[in-house]
């Protein structure tokens, strides 16, 4: 039951942490409205996937892996960008977020960026799902325990969902200038870790094939197999043996863009520290 | 929204390319080997094999592994074939057209033969 609720889960955390960040944000911006069609497009994908998953398995085609990776590669990357505009537009807009709370007139995203959202839910529900479900239905049919594997693979599936509700739920719930901080860090380490991701199905695609030796043993860490280490590929793409150019991507996006995330906060408190410090030449001595 | 368009697109290329790989084994008859492995906790089994050039078959089970769910065949750092998400009891075949040469055999996290080496000889 665990190897098939392992997979199902990672496949699913996936494309469920992207549409509950989407959902989030959209909701935290003030674009409510934009939850339907967000809904209405993951349950087409889910639905499209579900379709070519038992077309295949009527015509007794296999899902064509090489394809497979080349659209998840793609598709990661277009989140990528998705979520590192998430990031820039809400550094750009943290100051007017503090500064409006009362008035309530926060600008709202313009109606293209949301559609480029909503679109971006639709596509991360398709990149993992034609995957997720041919998975799901061999896990029911071919298996040694078909009873166990595929109540394993509900239940991953399942928890999957719930997390990507829960993401939705808190980054709903969180106030508002701590929102920007906490989503603002754990975007950029989600992004670094769909880079690496897509380094990742970029080489099992056949684009990439240099620095693939192991940069890192993090087996201690993500062990294969088990649902700790499913959530940590699953949701910040961290690999049990990343390679080097994985490892690269994901230390060139985080580190400038965890700093990026950092500056505007230095710079709004640079106005009080020159109050304090207007007086007396004794701060600078101490530097 | 575009996206019946995006759905139709990739459908049509996952069904063109699914039909792709189906005409070509079809066509070969007799003369594509098939390679069996099987998927362990210790990796590849067999962790060595050998066939002649042309087109191969690789037919992977699982075989009760619990943290090895997927092979690759590479040659170099390049991955040319490969079957994920295989837990236990599940198999998949896919096939590849070889020259002669050494090729890795990859089961990622298998415990003693996680790479295996595959000699393709010349066509007899």
């Amino acid at each position: 039951m665990v190897p098939t609720l392992v997979i199902a889960l990672r496949e699913g955390v996936e494309a469920s942490l992207i549409v509950g960040i989407v959902a989030a944000f959209c909701v935290k911006e003030g674009r409510r409205d934009a939850l339907r069609p967000m809904w209405f497009g993951v349950a087409l994908a889910a639905a499209a996937c579900v379709v070519v998953a038992v077309g295949l398995r009527m015509v007794g085609q296999e899902l064509p892996q090489r394809e497979q990776e080349m659209l998840e590669t793609v598709i990661g990357l277009i989140a990528v960008g998705a979520v590192t505009y998430m990031i820039v537009w809400m550094r750009q807009h943290a100051r007017g977020l503090k500064a409006s709370l009362e008035g309530h007139a926060r600008s709202a995203l313009a109606v293209g960026s949301t559609a480029a959202l909503v679109g971006m839910a639709f596509l991360a529900v398709l990149r993992e799902g034609f995957e997720t479900a041919v998975f799901m239905l061999a896990a029911f049919q071919d298996s040694a325990d078909p009873v166990a594997a595929g109540a394993g693979a509900v239940i991953g599936l399942v928890a999957a969902i719930v997390l990507g509700v829960a993401i939705y739920r808190g980054g709903v719930r969180i106030n508002l200038s701590r929102f920007f901080r906490i989503t603002g860090f754990v975007l950029v380490l989600v992004a670094a870790g769909l880079l690496a991701t897509s380094v990742h199905t970029a080489h099992e695609a056949g684009w990439i094939t240099g620095m693939q030796g192991q940069a890192v043993d993090l087996t201690w860490l993500v062990q294969p197999g088990t649902v700790t280490g499913s959530l940590l590929t699953g949701m910040l793409g961290l690999q049990p043996e990343p390679t080097v150019i994985e490892a690269l991507a994901y230390v060139l996006y985080a580190v400038p863009m965890a700093l990026y995330v950092v500056w505007p906060d230095r710079k709004r408190r640079r106005p009080e520290r020159a109050e304090v410090r207007s007086a007396p030449s004794t701060a600078e001595s101490t530097a | 929204m575009r996206a019946p368009l995006v759905i139709a697109s990739v459908v049509a290329a996952l069904g063109a390319s699914a039909a792709g790989c189906g005409s070509s084994s079809d066509g070969d008859g007799g003369s594509a080997r098939t390679l069996s492995f099987k998927l362990t906790d210790a990796g590849c089994e067999p962790a060595t094999a050998t066939a002649p050039a042309g087109e191969i078959e690789f037919e992977v089970t699982n075989d009760g592994a619990g943290s090895v769910t997927e092979f690759e065949v590479l040659e170099g750092d390049e991955v040319l074939g490969e079957k994920e998400d295989l837990t236990e009891g599940l198999s998949g075949s896919f096939s590849l057209t070889l020259a002669p040469g050494s090729y890795t055999l990859y089961c990622p996290n298998g415990t003693e033969s996680e790479r295996g080496t595959l000699k393709v000889t010349e066509h007899a």
